[in-house]
């Protein structure tokens, strides 16, 4: 037999210790998980906008799709929608499925950048369903294919507090303490947590879940801390809610630049909550007034706090790892923490530890996350980046990660993306987000035939009046 | 009148064909010429004869018909490699086209395996995997579409007789507008201040004018090693194999539709059985035998009468440390060379065209397409590179100097992490790019007895016996679902008695059947 870890504490109030700690426990037989949160988790987000692996959590956690909808005020995100992003008057809806079909021998990436360099100025949010019926504001719950994948929009609270039932039901211990000490033995393993009323916690096992405090794998074992802000210059968050702005806007979350920062927009299905970036570079009333005006809704309560954006040297120290804020902070992007921090837990599924804790382990861990982060950073940046001149956010082109500048030089020189390990992101994604946003590459594909063309051209046609009729005959969202 | 570009291909073997018609069929006949050189006076190797799955999909883009491919090339159906006396004495294990068991309860198949190995009370690793079991039963089918079948969870490929299916492309690579000329090389004409390949001087006193030009010349690599002067990288530290003799005998019933790869003293010993004839060849260190005991080792060694004189080879496994240079992309052998231990040569040729296809390059030659094709052949090479290395490395034979020397030699550091991470944890690390994934790397660790020291803990939380009740059913069943397949003989002859019947699988880019 093998000593296998018996007992868990996760540290943290977070709607990730929650998750962590329920799908910890309903994949592990025989595992005790206490939860420490009395510790102020210090989170931020109060709504999420997540992509289609949010059905792969709800099945992790073993939650039902409806259920889970109506306890959350979720609704359905087929999109996000950029406004003013990078031109004015830019309105782009993004897909979260992939666009058109493959012609042929071609991709379709391959055929749509020939039919710009052609002069068709094609737009590529017609070529994909679930755009368009963003767009539209319709919706089917039948639907169920690739090209109509779909996210949710949630309120994190009210799933925070649907998990903490959940854990409580399985059997995990709450304790509502504070930790006034962590103890690290002499090898520079915790040895235990002891709380403000001095009660001692052991485990075999620590996840640290207090969001930016970092208490036991920042503050307590000194992992450092990489700040990101060279590349996301946004420093700072205002958050407000307003009355939703109607169902047929729910289908997407929205990113709208602004003239000192950008607004991302979540819909819920009682109000919208909106989350306002920008470097502490802007004074903060001038932010508040141009958060105001952008929302056009004036009278709006704001608060705003700091954020610090970046990640931890490594995520697995010793008996310790990190999940959640606490090992990555993406706040501001598409790709938010909770999306990370479940892609974390399952990597700690696959690579779960027995009591000797293996150094091999622990490396391979930090080494495959590590670098699943840094390729969503990647994609972070190019938002950044896609940013018009002059804009206080715009990442400067000296400032790019080696990595996204290589991307989108071998885009532009051959509109193929390099691919790399433990990528993330979608390929998809980033084609649709660069040519979304009017990033074309510089060449005529020299494999497709002029004789190909008309066939082409047709096709095109065919797909854009195939999509437009199906969205048509789709209902309503409400 | 707009220009036509002229693409030349250097080279007639295997990979010369194999680009030739991929070319043919992908690219604007309005806009390329494709002209290829080749010398009947000049042998090829004819790498390749055993294949992967991956052939299918090169077949397939090129509009081929499956069985009209096997009637034409000899070819015979393979599902797995056999691997005699790699590990202990006497031992063998099969490295499949397919997977072994599945995960249960979120956790990897080998971990429950290594629980009940060290508990003494389970069959080999080969024994949980359709591919293997249906192999030893000498039988094969197509795998079925339904995913929760057992029957879909394998893929195939070819043993393949190479100078028929590169007579084959030829034919096809012909009829779709490539022009072939029958010459040699005397001299490459390079431009004197960009250093690009302009034309190529013939023996006939013909000259070849081209845009690119791709060698295909072999490991003479007259193009980017001569004239480009891009230099080779040895991995011969690693890989000590550097001569291969190859002789065919007469084809001797029962068939196969695995490739054997049996380890002798000083290297390995393939067979692989075609319809009309049987492979053989023994690869091996000069370091270690000479010219003649290999020869007189492969000709004890083999089940019937040679039908051919032998043909003696001289490699160094490594690789250029570009595959593209200037206006030049080398392909097979001309490119790097990796032993055929696991068939990879057909595969490395079919990548690096569909690769060049992607980034073809137009009229702008940019360097970030020669960056990119490079870094991601260095990759499949490098990887393959481990893969094979690990074969030598984790060899039990406990005479020979030459299998003594493999597993005390220092191992690029990139396999040894993926060994420690394996051998103390039951792990494979895992990578999205590259050939050889989880299956084949547990076939060849475990079939070789590397049995991790720990598996993951929480297999424990099932007990040993309700886990092998599950591993004798699972075993079982594969046996039972094997054996209801076509025997190895059946399924040729359906091929050869077969007319224009498109009856097999659509054919995709896996080694293991999971599209």
């Amino acid at each position: 037999m093998m000593s296998a870890i018996r007992k868990i504490i996760v540290v943290g109030d977070s709607y990730t210790a929650y998750q962590t700690a329920l799908i910890l426990g309903l994949n592990i037989k025989n595992i005790e998980i206490v939860i420490i949160d009395g510790v102020n988790a210090a989170h931020n987000s109060v709504a999420e906008s997540s992509g289609p692996s949010i059905h792969v959590t709800l099945d992790l956690l073993k939650i039902d799709l409806a259920e889970f909808a109506e306890r959350t005020e979720a609704t359905v995100k087929f999109a996000n929608r950029f406004l003013n992003w990078n031109v004015e008057n830019q309105d782009f809806f993004q897909s979260l499925s992939a666009h058109g079909a493959r012609l042929g021998n071609w991709d379709f990436i391959q055929s749509i950048c020939e039919l710009y360099h052609l002069g068709y100025e094609p737009n590529i949010e017609d070529f994909s369903l679930a755009a368009t019926a963003a767009r539209a504001g319709r919706f089917d719950c039948t639907l169920n294919s690739s090209s109509m994948a779909t996210g949710l929009h949630f309120d994190l609270n009210m799933f925070k507090s649907e998990l903490r039932k959940r854990v409580v039901a399985l059997g995990c211990k709450l304790v509502a303490e504070e930790i006034s000490k962590v103890v690290i033995a002499e090898n520079g393993y915790i040895d235990c947590l002891i709380s403000e009323s001095g009660v001692i916690y052991r485990g075999d096992f620590y996840i640290d879940c207090t969001d930016k405090n970092a208490l036991l794998i920042g503050q307590a074992m000194q992992v450092g801390f990489q700040d990101w802000t060279t590349f996301f210059k946004a420093n700072r968050v205002l958050f407000a809610r307003s009355k939703s702005s109607g169902s047929s806007r729910s289908l997407a979350t929205v990113l709208r630049a602004t003239q000192f920062g950008f607004v991302r927009s979540i819909p819920l299905l009682n109000e919208d909550v909106h989350e306002y970036y920008y470097s502490d570079g802007t004074p903060a009333h001038i932010a508040q007034q141009d958060f105001a005006k952008t929302l056009g809704t004036p009278g709006l309560e704001m608060h705003g706090v700091d954020i610090s954006v970046g990640r931890r040297d490594h995520f697995w120290e010793k008996n310790c790892i990190a999940i959640g804020g606490s090992a990555v902070n993406m706040e501001g992007g598409i790709y938010t923490s909770a999306f990370i921090s479940v892609a974390a837990v399952t990597k700690l599924l696959d690579y779960f530890p027995s009591k000797n804790l293996n150094q091999l382990l622990i490396d391979e861990y930090n080494r495959v996350v590590g670098n699943e982060i840094n390729h969503i950073r990647d994609y972070h940046a190019l938002l950044y980046f896609l940013l018009p001149p002059g804009h206080p956010l715009k990442l400067r082109k000296e400032m790019v990660p080696p990595r996204l500048e290589y991307k989108m030089k071998l885009f532009n020189s051959s509109c193929r993306l390099p691919w790399f390990d433990d990528e993330v992101v979608e390929r998809h994604q980033w084609e649709s987000l660069l040519l979304g946003m009017g990033v074309w590459p510089d060449r005529r594909d020299p494999l497709l035939s002029e004789s190909a063309i008309p066939e082409l051209i047709s096709a095109f046609n065919d797909m854009r009046r195939f999509i437009k009729h199906s969205v048509s005959k789709l209902p309503k969202y409400e | 009148m707009s220009h036509k570009s002229n693409i030349v291909i250097v080279g007639g073997g295997t990979a010369g064909w194999m680009a030739a018609a991929a070319f043919a069929k992908l690219l604007p006949k309005e806009r390329f010429g494709i002209t290829l050189i080749e010398s009947a006076h000049i042998g090829t190797i004819g790498v390749g004869e055993a294949t992967i799955p991956h052939i299918r999909q090169f077949n397939s883009m090129l509009g081929i018909d499956e069985n009209d491919f096997i009637k034409a090339t000899g070819a015979t159906y393979k599902l797995a490699i056999k691997f005699e006396n790699w590990g202990a004495p006497g031992s063998s294990y099969m490295h499949p086209f397919g997977e072994f068991g599945h995960d249960l309860n979120g956790i990897e198949f080998q971990h429950y395996w290594t629980k009940l190995k060290k508990s003494g009370c389970v069959n080999a690793y080969d024994d949980y995997s359709l591919a293997a079991i249906a192999a030893r039963q000498r039988r094969f089918d197509y795998p079925l579409q339904d995913k929760n079948s057992i029957l879909s969870t394998y893929s195939y490929a070819f043993h393949l007789d190479a100078g028929l299916y590169a007579k084959y492309l030829r034919e096809y690579a012909e009829k779709n507008g490539v022009t072939r000329m029958e010459d040699t090389i005397n001299d490459v004409l390079l431009h004197s201040d960009r250093g690009v390949i302009l034309e190529l001087n013939l023996a006939s006193g013909a000259r070849v004018k081209g845009d690119f030009f791709i060698d295909c010349s072999g490991l003479r690599s007259l193009l980017i090693g001569s004239a480009l002067k891009v230099e080779f990288r040895s991995w011969q530290h690693w890989l000590l194999c550097d001569r291969a003799v190859a002789i065919p005998c007469k084809s001797k019933l029962p068939l196969f539709p695995y490739t054997r790869a049996i380890a002798r003293k000083a290297g390995w010993q393939w067979r692989i059985p075609l319809q009309h004839r049987v492979g053989n060849g023994y690869v091996y260190s000069s370091q270690y035998t000479n010219e003649q005991d290999a020869l007189d080792l492969l000709v004890n060694n083999i089940e019937s009468v040679p039908t051919g004189q032998p043909n003696f080879i001289k490699f160094v496994a490594g690789m250029r440390k570009k595959s593209w240079e200037k206006n030049c992309i080398a392909l097979g052998l001309a490119g790097g060379f990796l032993e055929p231990l696991e068939s990879t040569s057909i595969y490395l040729i079919q990548m690096g065209i569909l690769k060049f296809l992607e980034l073809f390059p137009g009229k702008s030659n940019t360097p970030c397409l020669h960056e990119e094709f490079n870094r991601t052949m260095e990759l499949e090479y490098v990887r393959i590179r481990d893969f094979l290395i690990v074969h030598y490395h984790r060899n039990q034979n406990p005479e020979s100097e030459f299998w003594k020397y493999c597993r005390e030699m220092p191992i690029p550091d990139s396999l040894q992490r993926k060994i420690d991470l394996f051998k103390s944890l039951g792990c494979i690390e895992k990578y999205q790019h590259g050939l050889f994934m989880t299956p084949s790397w547990l076939a060849v660790l475990l079939g070789q007895g590397l049995v991790p020291e720990t598996y993951d803990s929480r297999v424990d939380a099932v007990s040993t016996e309700t886990t092998f009740k599950y591993f004798q059913k699972l075993r079982s069943e594969i046996e039972h679902s094997a054996s209801q397949l076509l025997s190895i003989e059946q399924a040729i002859e359906r091929v050869l008695s077969s007319s224009g019947d498109k009856d097999y699988p659509h054919a995709f880019l896996s080694l293991y059947g999971i599209e």
